[in-house]
């Protein structure tokens, strides 16, 4: 009786109340920086929903000898097709803090955050190469 | 019917505030609060599922170091989910004292019948329903529900 409203809690992922927050210091390298960091979201939103945990974290490095750190979350408990949506809404949230140094956007399925600074360990990254392959061919976002 | 409608209202309308100062706790972030603008209707089953939930919850990122972790209990008509997860990248330690300033601060939202806390490392959500009513609309117009 209560599956309706429990499936709604929990597999729920975008909702009114989801955001961003982008830091407020941003990089003089500022096109390459914004290239590389576009790039770098947009990987990281098409990989999540198809690894297993709905986890992945990346670090990519800039030409300016800079980095950008990476990671995206959904809820375990929501869908493939859900998990991507709510990456989707993050990943255009988050184009909106570049070329800044960092960024977070939130929702209620879903978390995604960059940085110049690191915030996890660098043997903490995950490889997300192989998902971002479609039989011969890569995505191109 | 009445029953219904706050829940749709709950589920998509929050009050929400965002905090850009650094929470209590110097390792993780405060992003985003929201409670729902509408109380549990019995505080006492309530508080005690809140409780419950969040004994459960904390217990699962403790026993099985988990980073995701749901519970659910229902209590004098009241029906609680709640759910929590930390970022992969924390220690079990990290995590648990994530879980610590989330729990804490989500009782700010007092008797709101739902709530969520969002921090660069976690967050925590949960959300409370009267089930009496909802299982009689149910019942009565199944259809109606099915369709929304």
């Amino acid at each position: 009786m209560t599956r309706y409203e429990s499936e709604r809690f929990y597999q729920q992922t975008n909702e009114l109340g989801g955001g961003v927050t982008c830091g407020n210091t941003s990089l003089k390298t500022t096109r390459d920086f914004k290239v590389v960091g576009q790039q770098a979201l947009a990987e990281i939103q098409t990989a999540t929903p198809k690894t297993k945990g709905f986890y992945a974290a990346t670090k990519t490095q800039v030409d300016d000898g800079s980095a950008i750190y990476a990671i995206a979350q959904c809820v375990e408990t929501a869908t493939e097709d859900k998990c991507l949506s709510c990456m989707q809404v993050a990943y255009n949230n988050l184009l909106s803090c570049l070329p800044n140094t960092d960024g977070t956007a939130y929702d209620a399925g879903c978390f995604m955050r960059y940085s110049t600074t690191p915030f996890f360990a660098a043997n903490q990254t995950i490889d997300i190469g192989s998902y971002l392959k479609t039989g011969t061919f890569y995505y191109i976002l | 019917m009445l029953g219904l409608k706050l829940l749709a209202l709950t589920l998509i309308w929050w009050s929400c505030s965002v905090e850009h100062a650094d929470a209590a706790t110097p390792k993780t972030r405060l992003i985003n609060t929201g409670c729902s603008p509408f109380n549990a209707s019995n505080a006492h089953s309530f508080f005690a599922n809140i409780n419950d939930t969040f004994s459960e919850l904390r217990a699962e990122v403790t026993n099985q170091t988990k980073h995701f972790a749901t519970s659910q209990k229902s209590r004098g008509g009241i029906l609680t989910y709640t759910m929590f997860q930390c970022r992969n990248y924390l220690s079990k330690n990290d995590c648990l004292s994530c879980f610590d300033t989330a729990s804490t601060q989500i009782r700010n939202c007092s008797k709101a019948n739902g709530a969520r806390v969002i921090y660069n490392d976690c967050f925590l959500r949960y959300l409370s329903l009267y089930s009496p009513n909802i299982f009689k609309f149910t019942f009565i117009f199944p259809f109606q529900i099915l369709s929304m």
